[in-house]
């Protein structure tokens, strides 16, 4: 009886593993030094138009101003949504490669790690706290 | 293992041909209808002198690059994705049905923003290519607008002048039209996050206002980012004030108010910065040099010339010109009747030591009178640019002598 109420897990260790070490590759050798050198290029302010009166040209000051900050809030929010998300999942692997086999009572113990580990996660995707009122 | 989206890879393109969702949280600033016959050469010239930065150029190479980041990545969380759901299936783990959410809302990030940015790139190159030709075309036209003085008679000056500003300002029509066509092209994509799990929280409007730097720098801090990286500000540059009585906004309704640095009339009063001609030094009518004022709201028909002062290199500065300031007022006439007389301008120093010409032999009476010719246009560019264009320290005129047209 007791058979029934234990959870089944399907889980291919090594190849989670695997996936786990490609995540972690990407991510720093690819996606954070790209993000960089991609940031280096972008942010330098807005550098056209500076002495436009008005006109179809300032506004599309404006709503350039707006897409390099988003491009900066984006990039670096899924640069490290992608580290924590890689870290979680290492975090499972750690848990279930640490059981000699997947038990009721070992599982409790994955699901509080990963839980831990994706609420990290989804603090890096809030905003963070006003600055204050500096607008230009 | 999953193949690339070709969709998504053709918008990131540009090159999809099929129906797109339209995006409605697009910022949509206020557009200040531009009056640009408020603007005279030396106005619209100083508006787009300073275009064709290559750091903005290497901006939209960057956009690019960054939607190609974002695209490979895209492409390789996805493959991983599904090798992962194979060996961790959120069908029988709590776990991963928890995981998964979050790592598919990152892939469809990656893919709006490669997308959004891919976009953004073409739209300003088009627009930097779009200020690069205008840039060019009204450096041509500011130089006729140097020579004016000395390529035509002067019955003829008021006609070039107005013929050459009506010109510029059909290319400054063309290139709003242009810009505004583009501008549709830069995409913002939404703020990356998970809105399930993130119910309640602030998201910022469409339309809020760029960060200051201050702001940004710390926002990167915050993030963990580099606050380096977005600490290099563009210059701030005042645009040039309209011509003296013209409305520099086309029209002043309620749409604008609250809009910031919306230009304001220049009232038509002694003071103001009116239009004006050079006539450089050497000129057959006017040798010692001058500035010639164009007709317009406060000056009348114009058709006077202002000379330059024979012994104060200063200018008057902007307070020193206008109709009820001008010695000069009365006509051509008279003003070439002043600088007939013969007025030393210039100090020629002399030079205890020197090489001989390599090429030929030049008189001393020739190199002399190069030397004091030289001085003079440096001396009436200095003097010439603080009265016209007051508003900025480095717009000079570029005159050229040349004879008199027939």
């Amino acid at each position: 009886m007791w058979m029934e109420q234990t959870p089944r897990v399907d889980l291919d260790l090594g190849g989670l593993r695997m996936i786990a070490e490609a995540l972690r590759a990407d991510v720093e050798l690819g996606l954070k030094p790209g993000a960089s050198r991609a940031e280096r290029e972008i942010q330098h302010g807005i550098r056209f138009g500076s002495a436009a009166p008005g006109g179809q040209l300032a506004a599309a000051r404006d709503v350039f101003a707006v897409a390099l900050e988003r491009a900066h809030e984006n990039i670096t929010r899924q640069v490290r949504g992608a580290q924590i998300l890689t870290a979680a999942l290492e975090a499972v692997l750690a848990n279930y490669a640490q059981a000699d086999q997947v038990a009721a009572g070992r599982m409790a113990d994955v699901q509080r790690t990963l839980s831990e580990a994706i609420s990290a996660a989804e603090a890096v995707t809030q905003p963070p706290p006003p600055a204050g009122g500096d607008q230009p | 293992m999953t193949t690339p989206d070709s969709a998504l890879h053709q918008r990131v393109k540009g090159t999809f041909v099929g129906p797109v969702a339209p995006r409605l949280d697009q910022p949509r600033p206020a557009v200040v209808p531009i009056n640009w016959h408020a603007y005279d050469i030396p106005r619209l010239y100083d508006i787009v002198r300073r275009e064709d930065d290559e750091i903005a150029w290497q901006q939209a190479r960057g956009f690019e690059n960054l939607a190609q980041l974002l695209l490979s990545h895209h492409d390789s969380l996805r493959c991983q994705r599904d090798s992962l759901s194979d060996a961790w299936s959120p069908d029988t783990s709590p776990a991963a049905a928890r995981f998964f959410p979050l790592l598919d809302e990152l892939i469809r990030s990656m893919a709006e923003d490669a997308i959004a940015h891919a976009s953004t790139s073409r739209g300003m190159h088009a627009i930097l290519t779009a200020l690069k030709t205008l840039k060019e075309q009204i450096g041509q036209l500011k130089r006729e607008w140097d020579r004016i003085t000395t390529d035509w008679v002067p019955e003829w000056w008021d006609h070039a002048a107005e013929d050459v500003n009506r010109r510029a300002r059909e290319l400054f029509q063309k290139m709003d039209a242009t810009v505004g066509d583009y501008r549709q092209q830069l995409v913002i994509p939404s703020l990356y996050t998970d809105p399930d799990r993130a119910a309640g929280m602030a998201i910022p409007e469409p339309h809020s206002a760029p960060m200051s730097l201050a702001r940004r720098r710390s926002h990167a801090q915050a993030a963990g980012g580099d606050p380096a990286i977005a600490a290099v500000p563009a210059e701030p540059t005042v645009p040039p004030p309209p011509t003296p009585g013209h409305d520099p906004v086309l029209r002043r309704g309620p749409e604008l108010q609250g809009v910031a640095n919306v230009p304001q009339p220049v009232l038509a009063a002694p003071g103001a910065p009116i239009s004006l001609l050079p006539v450089p030094p050497g000129n057959i009518h006017l040798p010692g040099g001058g500035a010639y004022v164009l007709p317009g709201p406060g000056i009348g028909r114009g058709s006077w010339v202002y000379p330059m002062p024979p012994s104060t290199p200063a200018p008057p500065g902007p307070g020193g010109v206008g109709p009820a300031a001008s010695p000069a007022a009365g006509g051509l006439g008279r003003a070439g009747g002043d600088a007939a007389r013969p007025v030393k301008r210039i100090m020629v120093w002399q030079i205890a030591c020197g090489v001989p010409p390599v090429i030929g032999e030049a008189s001393p009476a020739d190199a002399l009178a190069d030397e004091q010719l030289r001085l003079a246009s440096e001396s009436f560019a200095d003097w010439f640019s603080d009265l016209a264009t007051p508003w900025t320290d480095d717009l000079k005129v570029e005159p050229t002598r040349t004879e008199p047209r027939p």
